[in-house]
């Protein structure tokens, strides 16, 4: 029997591209309402493990189970998800809102109200009419956070979301990811930024050449 | 519910990439690929019959865009400079492929680019009846005119160059709704065909090679059918121009018409198949990175 509260849960995972083995043989799970942080260097596995999480890419062994869907094989992606990889990608001649509303449509789960209220929530304008590449990197990461929230997803996948804020920005961020704990939500959260996870994580974990470790 | 085929979903999908694609300055090309086969094909065909005063059936001048070797190779072009970067699967995009499921997005993804080869089609049939009507007649029929032109009036007719005589061969066999029917049918077929091509090598990660591999068909398909070797059944090309499945007026069939159609199809379906499994297998490497 899996745990009631385990959102995600994933066993044997592997990746290998070519002869490269990118990710070596991971096998944990994650329960609802608390933060999961993974810490690691520049190129040592963790937005490829968060891609695999999310769907975009197939692990070469191993499966992961989303909410109780496995991934690739009962589901494409996982379900009530929001997500940021990196920088979030938007269609750039488009408003913030206008990107959202598209977004919005495609479940069509929420309404215009609730994309106004998730966008004045993580500090952005739905009224603004810029067209999104004139935004600032602190300014997209917004918008992406607004589009992981927006349809009140219960697990968030968050890979370097403090990227290109600012000093308040990134105390906002952690407010709301504090916040959005507290609702029940579950966060996974990849950073650089040792303060952060130390900040905010119950769980963090270490990824080095592709192998993950529990830390202390 | 993400891996269920939702219609809402497959014409979201549809509805954006029109957008975005009507805003494109790849309109005008495509503007000045029917206007050239309208100024070559058509008016031509017009100004022939006009000097001999004959009149011609409706149908007449679009079925010459199908049926005439040196013409046909616009068509499947002008199709392929309209799709050639679809589909669009980069990083601005990510979000919305999350929210609709792969299945959905294929199934979006085809739709709209049949949609686009439906338009040029239909475009070319409205803007071709409306230049003719006045001198031509609707009648499951063909005219004298179009008998005449390759014999009594050929000296005219090959003024422009391209020679807008179809053979014999086409209009001693398929009665013009048949072959309009026809034409159109396997065109669309072979616009799918190049869509679903298209598709597989983005979801391999190489653009590019889906280009080459379409110029390839329709440049080798159009040699093989312009010398009329036996392998331009291998090429969607040949299989399109009715005139060719027949060596003379009144022969027997070289290949049958029904052939080429099962040919269409099926490369349709295996071409889904494999967009399909490349689609189930294809990792998002680029996104966000």
């Amino acid at each position: 029997m899996e745990n009631d509260k385990q959102i995600v849960c994933i066993e044997q995972l592997s990746l290998t591209i070519g002869k490269e083995t990118l990710l070596k043989n991971i096998n944990l799970s994650f329960e609802q309402g608390k933060i999961y942080g993974i810490i690691g260097r520049n190129g040592s596995g963790k937005t490829l493990l968060f891609k695999c999480v999310c769907g975009y890419i197939k692990p070469t062994t191993g499966r992961i189970i989303v909410n109780g869907k496995e991934i690739g094989k009962e589901i494409d992606f996982p379900d009530n998800t929001g997500m940021i990889i990196e920088t979030p990608g938007f269609i750039a001649s488009d408003s913030g809102f206008t990107n959202l509303k598209h977004l919005a449509d495609i479940r069509k789960r929420i309404d215009n109200n609730r994309i106004r209220e998730s966008m004045e929530s993580v500090g952005l304008d739905p009224d603004n009419k810029k067209a999104v590449k004139k935004y600032s990197l602190g300014m997209r990461q917004r918008l992406g956070l607004a589009q992981a929230i927006m349809e009140n997803p219960i697990l968030l996948v968050l890979d370097e979301p403090m990227n290109g804020l600012d000093n308040e920005g990134v105390e906002d961020m952690r407010r709301y990811l504090l916040q959005w704990k507290a609702e029940g939500k579950t966060i996974l959260l990849a950073s650089h930024n040792k303060e952060d996870i130390q900040l905010l994580c119950d769980t963090v974990y270490e990824m080095n050449k592709g192998e993950l470790y529990q830390m202390n | 519910m993400a891996n269920q085929i939702s219609l809402h979903k497959i014409f979201g999908l549809f509805e954006r990439n029109w957008k975005e694609l009507l805003k494109s300055p790849k309109m005008f090309a495509i503007l000045i690929s029917i206007t050239w086969l309208i100024a070559n094909m058509v008016l031509p065909y017009m100004d022939v019959a006009k000097e001999t005063g004959e009149v011609y059936n409706l149908l007449e001048p679009y079925l010459l865009m199908f049926n005439v070797v040196r013409a046909m190779i616009i068509i499947p072009i002008s199709y392929l400079l309209w799709i050639c970067d679809y589909p669009k699967a980069g990083n601005e995009h990510m979000y919305s492929i999350t929210r609709m499921g792969k299945k959905n997005w294929l199934l979006g993804q085809i739709l709209f680019m049949l949609s686009a080869g439906f338009l040029y089609l239909f475009l070319l049939f409205v803007i071709s009846c409306l230049i003719c009507q006045k001198n031509a007649f609707l009648f499951n029929g063909y005219s004298g005119f179009m008998q005449r032109l390759s014999s009594d009036y050929a000296s005219m007719n090959e003024i422009n160059g391209v020679g807008i005589a179809v053979k014999d061969t086409l209009y001693c066999h398929f009665r013009p709704y048949l072959a309009v029917a026809s034409n159109v049918g396997m065109m669309l077929l072979y616009m799918l065909w190049s869509s679903l091509i298209q598709i597989i090598f983005v979801l391999q990660h190489k653009k590019a090679f889906g280009v080459i591999i379409n110029i390839s068909l329709i440049g080798i398909g159009y040699v093989t059918s312009f010398f009329r070797w036996n392998i331009q059944w291998i090429f969607p090309y040949g299989n399109i121009m009715l005139g060719s499945h027949f060596k003379y007026a009144f022969s027997e069939e070289i290949v049958p018409l029904w052939y080429s159609v099962a040919y269409f199809i099926t490369g349709a379906i295996l071409l889904y198949i494999v967009a399909r499994k490349c689609l189930k297998e294809y990792s998002f490497f680029g996104l966000g990175e």
